[in-house]
Parts: structure tokens; sequence; C-alpha cells
């Protein structure tokens, strides 16, 4: 999996590679849903999300996460998303500032 | 119509048309005013001025980078589709007129206890408070509530885990979750202290010189039940059912909506939008933002965004929209509606305080604190003590008992008001009940007659000061008498308080 454009959510992975997303909270209940190429449920929390890139199915595949904070102020939520064939490791912060009540983020994996 | 009502009319008109065109205003104001409200009041604001100056400060941060992390600075940082889709729709509801739901402010809490209780010769609380600071607050205030002789305390309260945590190398936000899951932690942060400082007292009386000789009382609290923190595991269940009924409905229709108006779902994946006039203003925007440098991006986003073309996005962009609305609605509601409950939640605490008394027995006041919500706006506290002499004077005939009493509090949140913040009214009650005649501070002279009972009523206004946690409580407290004198009494409190909770989060996340 490798990082396009400086851009940690803009991703390039290799057709059967094995995608790993962990999550991470702090300072907040952890509140994650996501949605990969249009199915998706709540995230527990420690448990990683494990996919396969199939560039016969989705090309490219789109993966949005909702993020929620349980508090007004203080909450961090760190992605960090790896591959199997090990060229990157993105890593995204998403930070709660001026009280928001969640954010969105969406990867877009593009099959090579 | 006489000529007076139709002036009354005028009035009314000009005040509402007023209070509507001040209201508009509010609905984006500076992320510096926004930041500082939410400094005495962590809720301040709209959704939408909340999302607004996050996605400024998330340009701002790209663009300055973070050495410190390893994030070089992007000085052209400018839009992202993937991940600023989620303020661009959630701008586009709010600005589409129907969803008032993204500009209504949240509330903040009114339970934490920072001054210093009635028992002092300054106090602004009849009542005393649930909660306390998690790190540390302290408090200046003038005047006496059921004491005959008023003065100044300084109270310091505060709880001994939080600061040592402030301390360490812990942050505000990492020591909560270290508790979670270490439970002496856990148990140890139920604790807390307070001291309490008399200016009056010791060798140069009217200053504060902080030594042992100016301690009026001190205080141990342990919170019984205190679950309002939205992270108790009592709100867990809350939360999973908010995660399956609203959270992930919406994650689905972001990502539905994301393929709808973007070309993000195209091989390769485009961040541009579908339609022409929203493309046509994204690309200008996005061109404005990245050659704004950090100190202009939020006045270019700001001026962007008052230049969306609502007008012209075509019927498909409209229809995403309303579907986003109803989604956005039921998820900021269902998690309004969990943060309503917590606020709701019941504080049972129990509180030692030893008086130091000059020349006369010192006296320890056990006082049960129970205080719960009603919805946002309302907090009821209520207080049961009773206080007893550490020592009886040899040859004295006093009881044991020196009094009991009860209290209860009623606070309102009276809303923002200009740039202070939330104004509090709070309207409390006391009743306690003499059981051994007074003692004439200073003296230790037991003074006769005073037994009986004191009624206490008081109405208080709490307003925030621009700036870091701090609040200025002034009351104004009528009593059938004092503890000295039998004669009706009406006085007049003020305070400041500072709770540095807030501030503390902010240095120290």
């Amino acid at each position: 999996m490798k990082i396009r454009n400086n851009d940690p959510l803009d991703l390039e992975g290799d057709n059967s590679e094995t995608i790993t997303v962990k999550v991470q909270s702090s300072g907040t209940q952890f509140l994650v849903n996501y949605v990969l190429d249009g199915a998706g449920s709540p995230l527990s929390a420690g448990q990683p999300l494990v996919f396969t890139l199939d560039k016969s199915k989705h090309d490219p595949s789109i993966l949005t996460f909702l993020v929620t904070f349980s508090d007004p102020a203080g909450g961090v939520y760190r992605f960090e998303v790896t591959g199997s064939n090990n060229v990157d490791t993105s890593i995204y912060v998403v930070t709660q500032s001026f009280g928001i009540p969640g954010n969105s983020v969406t990867y877009t994996f593009d099959v090579v | 119509m006489s000529k007076s009502v139709r002036y009354l009319l005028l009035a009314i008109l000009l005040y509402f048309s007023g209070v509507v065109t001040a209201r508009s205003q509010e609905k984006l104001r500076s992320c510096d005013e926004l930041a500082e409200l939410q400094q005495t009041n962590p809720r301040a604001g709209s959704y939408y001025e909340k999302q607004f100056c996050d996605t400024a400060r998330q340009i701002k941060e790209a663009k300055s980078g973070n050495p410190a992390a390893g994030i070089q600075p992007i000085p052209k940082a400018g839009l992202n589709l993937r991940r600023h889709f989620y303020f661009f729709v959630f701008a586009l509801v709010g600005k589409s007129g129907r969803a008032s739901y993204i500009v209504d402010a949240e509330e903040a809490r009114t339970d934490k206890q920072v001054g210093a209780t009635d028992a002092n010769a300054g106090s602004t609380s009849l009542t005393t408070k649930g909660s306390v600071p998690s790190v540390l607050g302290f408090a200046v205030e003038n005047g006496a509530l059921t004491k005959t002789t008023s003065g100044t305390t300084i109270t310091f309260r505060g709880n001994p885990m939080g600061i040592i945590k402030a301390l360490g190398k812990t942050g505000f936000i990492q020591s909560y979750d270290e508790e979670v899951n270490d439970r002496t932690t856990h148990l140890l942060r139920k604790f807390c202290f307070s001291l309490s400082f008399d200016a009056n007292r010791g060798a140069t009386p009217g200053t504060f010189t902080g030594d042992l000789q100016q301690v009026s009382s001190y205080s141990f609290r342990y919170d019984i039940i205190n679950k309002g923190d939205p992270r108790d595991q009592k709100y867990k269940k809350d939360w999973d059912a908010f995660l399956t009924g609203a959270g992930q409905p919406l994650a689905d229709q972001l990502q539905t909506s994301l393929l709808a108006l973007t070309n993000l779902g195209q091989n390769p994946p485009n961040a541009s939008w579908k339609d022409a006039s929203l493309e046509e203003w994204y690309g200008k925007a996005d061109q404005a933002v990245s050659n704004a440098t950090v100190a202009d991006v939020e006045a270019t986003l700001r001026e962007m965004l008052s230049q969306v073309p609502l007008s012209k996005l075509s019927s498909d962009t409209q229809n995403e929209i309303r579907k986003l609305d109803l989604r956005f609605q039921a998820y900021l509601k269902t998690r309004e509606d969990i943060l309503e409950n917590v606020s709701k939640s019941s504080i049972l605490t129990l509180e030692y305080t030893n008086n130091r008394q000059i020349n006369a027995p010192d006296l320890s006041n056990f006082k049960l604190i129970a205080a719960t919500g009603f919805g946002r706006r309302v907090d009821l506290t209520a207080n049961a003590s009773f206080t007893i002499f550490n020592t009886i004077p040899p040859g004295s005939n006093l009881n044991r008992v020196r009094d009991f009493s009860i209290s209860t509090q009623i606070d309102a949140r009276a809303g923002q008001v200009g740039g202070l913040g939330m104004i509090v009214f709070s309207l409390s009650g006391k009743y306690e009940r003499m059981m051994e005649n007074a003692t004439v501070p200073g003296s230790g002279t037991s003074m006769m007659n005073t037994k009986g009972d004191i009624a206490v009523g008081q109405l208080k206004l709490t307003v925030p000061v621009k700036g870091s946690g701090v609040k200025i409580p002034i009351s104004l407290t009528i009593a059938n008498r004092t503890e000295l004198i039998k004669e009706r009494e009406v006085r007049g409190n003020i305070g400041i308080t500072f709770d540095l909770d807030s501030i503390f989060a902010k240095l120290k996340p």
C-alpha cells in the first residue's frame, strides 16, 4: 500500500493486498462507524478492520469512517492504515476542536 | 390604536429585529471568540460554528505543519474532499435554511463547587454543590452568609489524583482513560480536598499570607455516586444503541452521498464535485484557501462559504442534501438525548469539614450532598448536615451536637449574554437549627440565648468572565437572624472563582 499525493487518505494498493486499519481513541467513548464499499457497521474498540482489495469488485475501494465524540471537548481518534505489502503506513488523527460532536473521513484505495 | 401602544409595538418590533440580527450574526462568530466562550462553557456555540472553526483549524495546521509530530508544513494546503466532505455537506444542510438544529447552542454543567461553604466568613454558596474541579480551582469570596462577622475567604479546592497527574507527564485526557482501567486510581479520584484561608486572621489581618494561622477550614469529600460523565460505563448501552441506530445510518448516507455528489468513486479517484456549479465554486474556494496565509484562512473560508451557489444546485444535489439533513438531525438529536440523560444523572457526595475557630472549640461538619439535573437548563442540589464540637471545654455544659441543617438550591442557566457566556441564576434556601449558643469569634465567649432557628434565602447570579474559567458569583441573602444576632439581616456577597480544569485541558490535552 502506498500513500499518494502526500495525503494519508489517498491510498493505492495492490490487487489482493490485505489492508489493516487500527483505530484508537482518547478522551471519548470509542464511537466509530465505518462503511466499506457500501457495507459497514460500528467498529468495536481494539478491533482492527481487516479487508482485502479486490480489483474485480471495487476499484477504487472507498472506506468511510464516522467518529463521534461523547464529551464536549478533548476527544482524539487516531487512524493507522497498513498494507500486507508493507510499503507505507498511513497515519491520520481526527482531533475534536471547538466541541464538534463528530467528524468523518474517507479513504480511497486505488487498486493497481 | 393609541400613540403609546403604537410606540410600544414599534419598540417591541425594533427589539426583536435587533435580536434576530444579533442571532444571525451569532451563527458564525469568529473562531477566537468561540474559543474564548468555550473556555468558560465548553459546549458554547452552534454546530455550524464548531464545524467551521474545526475545519479552519485543520487547514491552518496543514499549512503550519507540526515539526514535533514530524508533520511537514504545506503552505499551499487547501480544501480536501476526503477529509472536508463532512463539513461541506454539513454546511450545505445548515445553509439550506431547513436545519435549525445546526444553530442550536449547547449548554454547560453548573454542578461544580469551587468556593467556600457558608460556614466561612466569606462565601457565596448557601448550598454546597456536588462536583468539584477535576484538578484544581480557587475562589476569593467576601461576605458571610450565616456568620455574624463578614470576611474574605480564599479557598483552594481540588483533586489530589488530578493534581499529581497534572504535574506529571500524563495529559488531562489520557489521565482519565488510565483511571477507567485502574481501579485504585479510579477510587482515589473520588476523593478531594479543600483548604480555606481567612485573610483577617494571623499577624497581618487583611492580607492573605497563606500561613497556618489563616487556615479557617479544611475539608475532605468522597463521591459516593457521580454519574455526570458521558464516558461512564453506565452509558455504554446508550452509546451502543446510538452507534447502531443513528451513527450507522449517517455513515451509510455519508458514503452514498459522497459517491453521488463527488467523483471520488471514479477510477482513478477524482476529488471533484459532480454538480457543475458546486465544482466551479469549490475550485475558486480551494484556490483562495490555498493562496491564503495561515492568518487569513478563517476569513477566506468564511468569505468563500458566503458565496456557495445554493440556488444553482442541481435537483440531484438538493435531494442528497435533504437525505443528509434527516440523518444529521437524527444523529445529533440522539447524541444530545444521551448527553441530556447524563446531565440528569445523580450525584451523592459525603463531605467532612473541619472549621477552625479562634479561642473556641473547633467544629466538625458532616454533610451529605445530593444533586440531579432536570434537562439541560436546571439543576437541583440538596444538602443535609450536622455539626459537632471537636472538644468540650472542661466545666462546660455544652452538648456535643452544635447544629443541624438542610438546604436546597435550584440553578437555571439563563443563556448566553453578549460575549460573557452562560449566566446562571440560582435560588437557594436553608434551615439551620442551633442546638447550642453561638461563640463570639476571637473571644471564644458563648453568646447567651442564641440557640434557635435560622432561616436563610438566597438569590444568586453567576457571571462568567471572558478568559479562562473565571466566574463572578453575586448573591443577595436574606436571613431571619445570624448566629449571634436575632435580627433580620440582608446581605450582598460577591466573589471570584477560577476552575482550572478547562485551562489545563487546553494546555495539556
